[in-house]
């Protein structure tokens, strides 16, 4: 409607400035056209000095409403005759008459020099003075239509866009309405009316028929769904019994294998105390290595047990004070490595924990480190702990024999071990319950070593 | 008269020097303050104006080509009798010409047999033989101008008169076609038709 306006209103214009431009253009040219009637025929009224019939030419331009005034002036630029007679000329100086054919606008008014030329020769020059009322007028006339025009044309397109507006928005608008039904309310069972077979009609087809499909695949998703939820509700009952299973099996197996252990180191016993004079020096240290390794495999088991018995355990928490336990623990592992080294212990945070498991924590962490740092000149083990983004980390630092990063990813698993037997005693079970322990209690562990230069094993538990 | 002496347009230099004296008079007459009853002028500047009248008629008349012999043949404006214009005449044709022929000015003191050479013949009305002046020249192309009153009458063709002060022209219409001259209706316009 606004575009149809200006566009119309733009047009109206451009129309009137052209108009306005050839009018002006054809205006200068009539008027020029009158000026050389009338000074042709005053050439010899001027020649012969007879301003009276001059007078009379002038007075023929009464015919041309348009015409303000004219003058006729000699060769030497005096007035020689002028039109109407009571003509006040002060409006032209001596020295701005012309003796040029020209023009010029001035003051809505068109005024053109003439000059008076019989057979090549000057005799003075005819001036012309013409009000633009003509051309006002025709302005007039155009602004008078363009707005007629405009206002018809706005009636018609308001009548035109209402029509329209029944036939394309309320039919969009219905479409909108139901568009938002079905995303507020989720709702795709939801269908839009069609209201004709054109273009709209269409788009209302094209859109149910994409409710549909959207209806269709939600309904598919959701059983695949429910199935998945299924199928890993079976998984994972499946996979517990497998667990438990393994636990059980793992749990009887080193159960059992205690019994015949138990036996061998026994008769080993009795065989060293009964027949040992018998047997000879190499006999003797045979049957001492035989009892060695079945002690070992004992502490095998042993931490085999406690690793897989760890599965089953609970946690039970409790408010720990982490500073006496670690003490406690100290003390219990200071008669087995005695006291050659340094064992600092720093103020630790009391932490909410598993009283037993952390106690085996701190105990495998501390033997660790003392047992790495025993064959240092100076052992140093240092026990803190530190605050960080909300969670207590603790740690013990020893100056032994370190590990090499490179193999940081074993340090954790069962069975696996940086150092061997003979060098340091172990099963390599130590880290691993360590490591099952923190994962139990929502933290984490890692560590930090260079061969020979010692190791940081830190752990991490929330605060509650 | 200080300013007539400089032309007030600069551009006109066709007319060259001679335009001078004819501006002055023009000048003189067209000037309101100045346009004083013709009696009361002097003689000389009523000849004066007599003079660029003389000089305009050939603007405004057409005489037959055939009467010139060549290309640069003179435009010849004769007086008979006494010369009343003094120099004025000169100084009026001073390099003017007649679709390029150059204007000369003759005067006769009788009527010779040269008189006919003329286009232009002015007959002084002190002249005691007007008539048997125009009957010599007789269907020949000679416009004939006096100021002689009973110049008319023997079928002489432009008359100067004076009439509320200023100068005017009579013109013998039928006189000027029987001898093959052609006056622009221009100039029938302002002036007197003569009716016998």
């Amino acid at each position: 409607m606004l575009t149809s306006a200006v566009v119309l209103l733009f047009t109206f214009l451009s129309y009137l400035v052209y108009e306005v431009v050839t009018f002006r253009q054809t205006y200068v040219r009539q008027l020029y056209t009158l000026s050389r009637i009338i000074s042709a025929n005053c050439t010899a009224a001027l020649a012969f000095d007879n301003p009276d019939d001059a007078g009379e030419v002038l007075r023929a331009l009464k015919a041309e409403k348009h015409i303000v005034a004219a003058a006729l002036y000699d060769k030497q630029g005096n007035l020689f005759s002028k039109y109407p007679q009571d003509y006040p000329l002060q409006t032209i100086p001596r020295d701005q008459v012309q003796f040029e054919e020209n023009h010029r606008f001035e003051k809505s008014h068109l005024i053109i020099f003439e000059p008076v030329v019989q057979n090549d020769k000057i005799l003075g020059v005819l001036y012309l003075k013409s009000d633009m009322d003509a051309m006002y007028d025709r302005i007039r006339l155009y602004a008078s239509i363009a707005a007629a025009v405009i206002a018809v044309s706005f009636v018609v397109a308001y009548f035109l866009s209402n029509m329209l507006q029944r036939s394309i928005s309320e039919p969009v608008h219905a479409l909108t309405r139901t568009a938002k039904t079905v995303s507020e309310k989720k709702d795709y069972s939801v269908r839009a009316t069609k209201t004709g077979n054109d273009e709209i009609g269409y788009l209302t087809d094209a859109f149910n028929q994409m409710l549909s499909e959207i209806q269709m695949q939600n309904a598919q998703i959701q059983r695949f769904n429910q199935k998945l939820e299924l199928t890993i509700e079976q998984r994972t009952h499946d996979l517990e019994i497998a667990n438990k299973e393994l636990e059980a099996f793992s749990y009887s197996v080193s159960h059992d294998l205690r019994a015949p252990l138990r036996s061998i180191n026994g008769f080993s016993g009795i065989l060293m105390e009964d027949y040992g004079h018998l047997l000879g020096e190499e006999g003797i240290q045979t049957l001492k290595s035989i009892m060695r390794n079945g002690t070992r495999m004992g502490q095998l088991i042993d931490d085999l047990l406690a690793f897989s018995r760890l599965g089953k355990q609970h946690v039970a928490k409790l408010n720990l004070n982490m500073t006496t336990l670690t003490k406690t623990v100290y003390d219990d592992l200071k008669e087995q490595y005695g006291n050659k080294g340094e064992v600092v212990i720093n103020p630790l945070p009391e932490i909410k924990g598993d009283r037993s498991m952390l106690r085996q924590v701190m105990q495998n962490l501390i033997s660790n480190a003392l047992k790495y740092s025993m064959k240092k000149d100076n052992p140093l083990v240092e026990i803190g702990a530190y605050r960080e983004n909300g969670e207590n980390i603790y740690y013990v630092k020893d100056n032994g024999a370190g590990f090499n990063m490179q193999y940081y990813d074993k340090l954790f698993g069962v069975f696996q071990r940086l150092h061997s037997a003979t060098d340091f005693e172990g099963t390599g079970v130590g880290l691993a319950l360590v490591h099952r322990i923190i994962l139990k209690h929502d933290g984490r562990i890692w560590a930090e070593g260079k061969e020979n230069e010692g190791a940081t094993f830190y752990f991490s538990l929330p605060v509650t | 008269m200080q300013i007539l002496k400089k032309p007030f347009i600069s551009r006109s230099t066709k007319t060259g020097s001679a335009a001078i004296p004819c501006m002055a008079i023009v000048i003189l007459m067209a000037l309101p303050g100045m346009r004083a009853p013709f009696q009361e002028t002097s003689e000389s500047k009523a000849n004066q104006v007599k003079a660029v009248f003389l000089y305009n008629f050939t603007q405004f008349v057409v005489w037959p080509q055939r009467i010139f012999n060549s290309k640069t043949s003179p435009f010849v404006i004769g007086v008979l009798g006494e010369n009343t214009f003094g120099p004025y005449l000169n100084e009026v044709i001073e390099s003017e010409g007649v679709d390029g022929h150059p204007i000369v000015v003759r005067h006769y003191k009788s009527i010779t047999h040269d008189v006919d050479e003329c286009q232009i013949l002015f007959i002084d009305k002190s002249f005691p033989a007007v008539k048997q002046a125009i009957e010599s020249l007789k269907g020949k192309p000679v416009l004939t101008v006096s100021d002689s009153e009973n110049f008319m009458r023997h079928a002489g063709m432009l008359r100067f008169y004076i009439e509320g002060g200023k100068l005017r022209i009579e013109i013998n219409q039928e006189a000027s076609q029987k001898s093959g001259l052609e006056v622009s209706s221009k100039l029938l316009r302002i002036a007197t038709l003569y009716r016998e």
